[in-house]
């Protein structure tokens, strides 16, 4: 028995790449400790092939439940977060989550990036710099987010064109600036296993109220920055679903001053990364 | 939950989120989990490009299954879990006959056949007498007990395996008689290959690693009289070419049998077997309730 773990890990070292054979040998060690220490009954191994087997089935390019159970039990979000170190002065990242689409089209800033009556009006004005705080001209912004119903453009089995989505690009001075729907809360799908699981662990489903954001800047030496804004005082601000909330994201929605503009105000200043300061890091996590 | 939503307390978090729910022993063995693939993926600073091969090749593995493939169950099997599940739930007692896991080809249509019968329906090569006893850890034999034996033909396939399978093959259904003895006649176990046109078998394949399984011949010990614990078992052959690299981890030295050709005219007119015949002979072990609940807490005291 003891002699198991030892030979699944000589079984995969005859040959493949170095990565591959430390991959597996961690993968080895880390399932076999966890079968021990929890004394795993045959009944419940079972339960979790049948599990998995069941999150398996119910994928589609659409939907991906494996997916979804990673980001429930909290990998997601560390695996974003061991791949993207960030110095404490940048914007930190979160996951880019199933909803993003590459077909964004070019918003103008004070534009709105959702077509008229999808939810209460919120502007969005921020900046986008560096780690020095000089303002970078030309970077992209993607911005997407839900309705008021908390539903994105592609839950919806009508879908003509992109909505509550648009594509910005950064002044002289740094700054873009939008209107969107003020962001709601929303649950990640329940109707599959996962959905299951979290009704078992008496968890609920809900993401807080967020906008998602991509920012690159083309032929620079800038890391791409995926991160999502969440609202502050959100009933589930300290219990996302999906661990994507972090401290530096939570900011406050403010009432709009002039209410023929928009309702709501958000300010946020992004600050990007350069390859170089991200190796630094790396190198020093390591 | 806390409000300092770090990277440094994701896993504390995501724990915290778990402990709402009233089934102890559910929040234990799902925040172990998250204990332990949080450190992997720390550990091994696993980039987003293999965090999502890894997640696509389980969800291969789940499209690819039907109620005839389980290729999670594959998968558990190469990389180990199998066996080490087994382990756990059946601690090795004193001289009880060691497990091993059910596989995926037993079946419950074995026919009931009488000692000294053959389970393999036609003549083939090979031929092989099985002498058997099954006692209890006292060495008192054991009357009644159902024994499913079943194993491949001498390709390596069961049938179970064949596209027009009919009637079942190389498997039967034999009763210990009074002397705890069980005897029956079947074709030398050979190796074979575990299902490789999925994704284990490119995982395999991308390990290097071989898919066979060494020579073997299932068993399940049965008895319906409810004295003795199920036992589900093998027994592998000595010398096969994969004795030491079993795709599947499940061979235990003390299941290692050595067949030997039988050589003896008295003993080959007894059986009706030819003198050329193989022989391979076993005595079982099985283990009351009892027995195995005092191994399991003395394991648990240990551990």
């Amino acid at each position: 028995m003891e002699d198991i773990t030892k030979n699944a890990k000589l079984l995969n070292s005859q040959g493949c790449d170095e990565r591959t054979k430390f991959l597996m040998e961690k993968l080895v060690q880390c399932l076999h400790d966890y079968v021990r220490e929890t004394r795993l009954t045959t009944d419940e191994w079972m339960s979790t092939i049948q599990f998995l087997t069941q999150c398996g089935q119910m994928s589609t390019n659409i939907r991906q439940e494996l997916i979804l159970l990673s980001d429930i039990l909290g990998v997601s979000a560390l695996v974003d977060a061991v791949n993207h170190p960030k110095p404490s002065n940048a914007t930190e990242s979160t996951v880019l989550g199933p909803f993003y689409t590459d077909d964004s089209e070019d918003v103008a800033n004070g534009d709105s990036i959702a077509s008229p009556g999808k939810g209460e009006v919120c502007l969005v004005l921020a900046t986008v710099k560096d780690t020095k705080g000089r303002p970078i001209q030309g970077a992209k912004i993607d911005v997407w987010e839900t309705d008021g119903y908390g539903k994105y453009d592609n839950e919806y089995e009508e879908r003509d064109r992109p909505d509550m989505r648009g594509r910005l690009t950064t002044d002289q001075n740094g700054e873009f600036n939008f209107k969107c729907v003020k962001p709601v809360s929303y649950a990640v799908p329940t109707d599959g296993p996962v959905g299951k699981l979290l009704e078992k662990l008496h968890r609920h489903a809900y993401r807080p109220a967020h906008i998602h954001f991509r920012i690159y800047v083309p032929e620079s030496n800038y890391d791409d920055l995926v991160t999502a804004l969440y609202i502050r005082g959100d009933p589930y601000e300290c219990s996302d679903a999906v661990f994507g909330v972090k401290k530096g994201l939570i900011i406050d929605l403010e009432k709009a001053t002039d209410p023929s503009i928009a309702d709501w105000l958000i300010r946020y200043n992004f600050v990007l990364t350069t390859h170089e300061e991200t190796k630094t890091l790396l190198s020093l996590s390591v | 939950m806390s409000t300092d939503l770090t990277v440094e307390n994701i896993t504390t978090n995501t724990k915290l989120l778990n402990n709402q729910s009233s089934n102890d022993r559910l929040k234990f063995i799902i925040n172990s989990l998250v204990d332990h693939m949080h450190a992997f993926a720390r550990e091994t600073r696993l980039t987003t490009e293999e965090w999502r091969i890894g997640l696509e090749f389980l969800t291969e593995c789940g499209q690819m299954c039907d109620k005839d493939r389980q290729e999670l169950d594959v998968l558990s099997g190469v990389l180990g879990l199998n066996a080490v599940v087994d382990g756990i739930n059946h601690p090795k007692f004193e001289n009880a006959t060691e497990t091993t896991m059910l596989g995926p080809f037993f079946k419950e249509d074995a026919p009931e056949l009488t000692n000294g019968e053959s389970i393999v329906s036609s003549a083939k090569q090979d031929v092989c007498l099985f002498l058997a006893t099954v006692k209890d850890t006292k060495g008192n034999a054991i009357e009644g007990v159902k024994v499913d034996v079943w194993e491949t033909d001498e390709t390596g396939h069961y049938d179970c395996q064949y596209p027009d399978r009919q009637n079942s093959d190389m498997r039967g259904r034999l009763t210990s008689n009074q002397n705890g003895e069980v005897y029956f006649k079947c074709v030398k176990p050979v190796s074979y290959p575990i299902a490789c046109d999925g994704p284990v078998g490119k995982l395999l394949r991308a390990l290097n690693r071989h898919p066979y399984r060494p020579a073997h011949i299932h068993f399940r010990i049965n008895d319906p009289k409810g004295k003795y614990n199920e036992l589900i078992t093998a027994l592998y052959i000595h010398g096969d070419p994969y004795e030491t690299s079993d795709s599947v981890l499940d061979v235990k030295t003390s299941l290692i049998v050595d067949p030997v050709k039988i050589n003896d005219t008295d003993l080959a007119e007894k059986y009706h077997v030819n003198k050329d015949d193989w022989l391979i002979e076993y005595d079982f072990v099985l283990v009351t309730p009892e027995e195995l609940q005092n191994a399991l807490s003395s394991n648990a005291n240990v551990s």
